[in-house]
């Protein structure tokens, strides 16, 4: 196939698509990872059977949208009518909008969500615009809470294309930025229009994407190799798999991308052996795109040749970290090295190595497409651009969305996710980057999203890879962060002596205190021992381990819950087993026959104990 | 012991003690033969844990020599990675998500509750090997379910205690479960 070809093959896949859409009423089920478990299949299912012998029907399947509180979510299009998005569609559901939607013409508004065209007719990928009003009482996705905030760049098709079909990935303007790397642009040109860009990396050091590319693209020895780093290992972070089971071709075309700008005969994705579906559409998506012509030898007529290989990884958080993650693909132990040498310089095998998260090559083709400038035009002073953000935890809505940098916070936790799932118990804090990063209390909700604010050292946080998760007063600062430092414990590798015990030691400490054992003298203890993992540990991972420590002493709210901890043997959100308090109550002077434990009357014993405790 | 055995169909069904059935890992061996054999040890031994349910001491031995891998590099590897297992599993596995959201929205009291019902911790089988509880230190990736549990390849989303262990005794009893993907 040569360049030609595939611009035609482009105008016939939309025309199709066009077609389709206005001849045929087309149903939508998501079916990801996440809507599966929630019953998607049996939905799809169900659907399927009721359009059988209706040849005006056509079914489809779709991923990856993020509208996940609300799963199985289904798309309705009929012709004439915009694209009608319904939440929590069982079968009994389903049946009721065959019989009146499909069958009749009744759109059923009180299960509508909202209605939305394709995310690439919206200007700028931003469902909010001015010009959209409700439909038949059904409220546009741009003025729903969920929907206004979004911009969807990197999850551009997620959700209107079929993941496994690369003919309507192509339809969608799909492969359009390979082409233009690879006939229209030198090397030189791709990097600066990256550069220029301002995207940091997106899976949690934040590099810069331009600058890392320059620098591979400036060591000429070969063989040279590049990957793509799907390990996304932490928990309550889902967007990688998302993306992957969404829009896998789109993460293929970054890559090529990447390949042609540095000169890369041989690329490699690495995806998390948790996420099956993830490595099933993306294996499909490559063996597609090899077909097409879009891999291997002589790519489109222009001389340039690269071939993918998607591996598997075996389990083990620490294979997200990316020298790790390399010496998974040679198949030995994932353990990080010292640095420098960067990945850059000896990757994979020792030779020059492009390793970027998936997200991250996901934004390439939209920044060759539409400019550096234009991508830089979003996001804050030193955060451009939009991220993709996991929120999960006792919100109303659980969900992935994609917002640009520079807004509060509040905003992700308030309007996106649409504040506590129950009024009774509000958010009190949110944990950003999963188990890589500490927690923001309520009264700090207004603090930029942003990279670098996120990162300010005296917080001792991280934005990491965007997750939030929710704490109401149900849950216990002290038992999220010994769960962390758990967390960690068991998923190092073990190479590096101070992540290895310093987080054992930390996990102890913190189960004494869980337990009412805690000391006066553990505080300052756990800061020391916390400082002292992050100074000597050698990769990105250990590093971050102990940081929600720090940000528990370095936040006053948390500080106080900590002492209540430590002095009272009181745990606020009644989660900590406290076994031991009792002898701490005494030990303070307060009467032992205090009811301080099954209801939250323990309060009292806080109140009582700490103003004679030792300071 | 595990040594002496030696590639090809004709040891199937001869072997002692109810061992293994080494036709399916020669298939799998036979597929990556064109791979640089570094490279291929990782994916092929997901083939094997996926087969078997473990990866068997005969196998690693096989992959050692058919394809010049040290056998110290092939016992790391399958020790530092949670996927894989090295002995023979029990019948049943329940394994909880714990997650963050999982574990500060209840997960906990399910541990506390397998802990009440079968006696054991994560990483332990009961004493009649039918049971082993483990902790995913892993993301569903479902968290409008929390807290979740997977039985046997299925999941279930918004589990309390009271619904855990009735699954667990349907379980038992050899309860209706369909395979997932």
């Amino acid at each position: 196939m040569d360049r030609n070809e595939l611009i035609q093959l482009r105008t016939r896949f939309k025309d199709e698509r066009t077609k389709l859409f206005r001849e045929k009423t087309v149903i939508q089920c998501v079916i990801d990872g996440g809507s599966v478990m929630a019953g998607a299949k049996q939905t799809l299912a169900r659907f399927r059977q009721l359009a059988e012998g209706s040849p005006d029907v056509q079914l489809q399947v779709t991923a990856g949208f993020g509208a996940m509180w609300m799963e199985p979510t289904v798309f309705i299009s009929r012709p004439g009518n915009p694209r009608l998005l319904y939440g929590f569609v069982d079968e009994a559901r389903a049946e009721e909008l065959f019989n009146r939607y499909v069958k009749g013409n009744d759109p059923c508004p009180e299960y509508a969500f909202a209605w939305l065209k394709d995310n690439i007719d919206y200007p700028d990928y931003k469902w909010a615009t001015t010009d959209e009003t409700d439909w038949k009482g059904i409220p546009h996705i741009g003025s729903t809470d969920w929907g206004r905030l979004q911009q969807r760049i990197v999850l551009r098709n997620c959700g209107d294309i079929d993941p496994e079909s690369i003919e309507e990935y192509i339809g969608q303007g799909g492969y359009a930025g390979f082409e233009k790397a690879l006939f229209e642009m030198t090397g030189d040109e791709i990097v600066a229009e990256v550069k220029t860009s301002g995207l940091r990396g997106r899976g949690g050091a934040a590099f810069s994407m331009g600058i890392k590319w320059e620098t591979v693209r400036n060591i000429k020895r070969t063989p040279r190799y590049a990957i793509v780093n799907g390990h996304e290992g932490e928990p309550n972070v889902f967007k990688d798999r998302r993306i992957f089971e969404g829009d896998p071709h789109s993460i293929l075309e970054g890559l090529l991308i990447g390949c042609v700008a540095t000169d890369i005969p041989e690329a490699y994705i690495y995806v998390g052996s948790e996420h099956p579906l993830a490595f099933k559409r993306m294996g499909k998506a490559v063996e597609d795109a090899r077909k097409m012509g879009l891999l291997g030898e002589n790519i489109l007529g222009s001389n340039f040749t690269c071939d993918v290989k998607v591996m598997i990884a075996a389990g083990a958080y620490i294979s997200g970290e990316a020298s790790a993650m390399m010496y998974g693909i040679q198949g030995t132990r994932g353990m990080p090295r010292v640095k420098p040498p960067r990945s850059a310089e000896a990757g994979l095998w020792g030779q020059p190595t492009l390793v970027n998260n998936v997200e991250s090559f996901n934004n390439a083709q939209v920044i060759l497409l539409r400019g550096g400038a234009w991508y830089a035009s979003f996001g804050s002073a030193k955060s451009k651009g939009t991220k993709v953000i996991s929120l999960s935890g006792p919100f109303a809505r659980t969900c992935m969305a994609e917002i640009a940098f520079g807004g509060p916070t509040r905003d992700a936790i308030e309007i996106v996710a649409g504040g506590p799932a129950d009024p009774a118990h509000p958010i009190r804090a949110v944990q950003t980057g999963s188990v890589s990063g500490g927690s923001w209390p309520a009264s700090m909700f207004d603090i930029m999203f942003d990279i670098d604010t996120y990162g300010k050292k005296e917080y001792a946080n991280l934005m990491g890879s965007a997750s939030l998760t929710a704490y109401t007063d149900q849950q216990c600062i002290v038992d999220a962060c010994y769960y962390i430092l758990r967390y960690n414990r068991d998923e190092s590798c073990g190479k590096c002596i101070p992540c290895r015990i310093g987080c054992e030691g930390l996990t102890e400490m913190l189960w004494r205190i869980k337990n009412g054992d805690g000391k006066e003298a553990d505080i300052g203890k756990l800061e020391g021992l916390s400082k002292m993992v992050i100074e000597h540990s050698i990769c990105g991972l250990g590093q971050a381990a102990p940081l929600p420590v720090l940000n528990m002493l370095a936040i006053e709210e948390f500080k106080q819950e900590l002492y209540q901890h430590i002095r009272a043997g009181y745990c606020r959100a009644n989660v900590c087993p406290m076994e031991h308090a009792q002898t701490k109550v005494w030990e303070f002077g307060v009467p032992a026959d205090i009811n301080y434990s099954a209801e939250h009357n323990g309060r009292d014993v806080y109140e009582l104990a700490s103003p004679g405790g030792p300071q | 012991m595990a040594l002496s055995i030696t590639r090809g169909g004709s040891s199937e069904g001869s072997n002692p003690g109810g061992s293994i059935e080494l036709a399916k890992a020669t298939a799998i061996m036979e597929r990556y033969t064109t791979w640089n054999a570094n490279e291929a040890l990782i994916p092929m031994l997901q083939e094997i844990q996926h087969e078997y349910g473990y990866i068997p001491d005969v196998l690693t031995a096989l992959i050692s020599e058919q394809f010049d891998i040290p056998l110290t590099q092939i016992y790391g590897v399958a020790t530092f990675y949670s996927d894989f297992r090295a002995l023979e599993q029990p019948e049943h596995r329940i394994l909880l998500c714990e997650g963050l959201a999982c574990y500060v929205c209840g997960s906990q009291q399910l541990h506390r509750a397998v802990k009440d019902k079968l006696g054991i911790d994560y990483g332990e089988a009961t004493p009649d090997n039918k049971f082993i509880l483990e902790r995913a230190n892993f993301c569903f990736g479902a968290c409008q379910l929390m807290p979740m549990v997977e039985i046997d390849h299925t999941f279930y989303g918004n589990v309390t205690p009271e619904k855990l262990v009735e699954l667990i005794d349907q379980t038992a009893q050899g309860g209706g479960h369909s395979s997932h993907e």
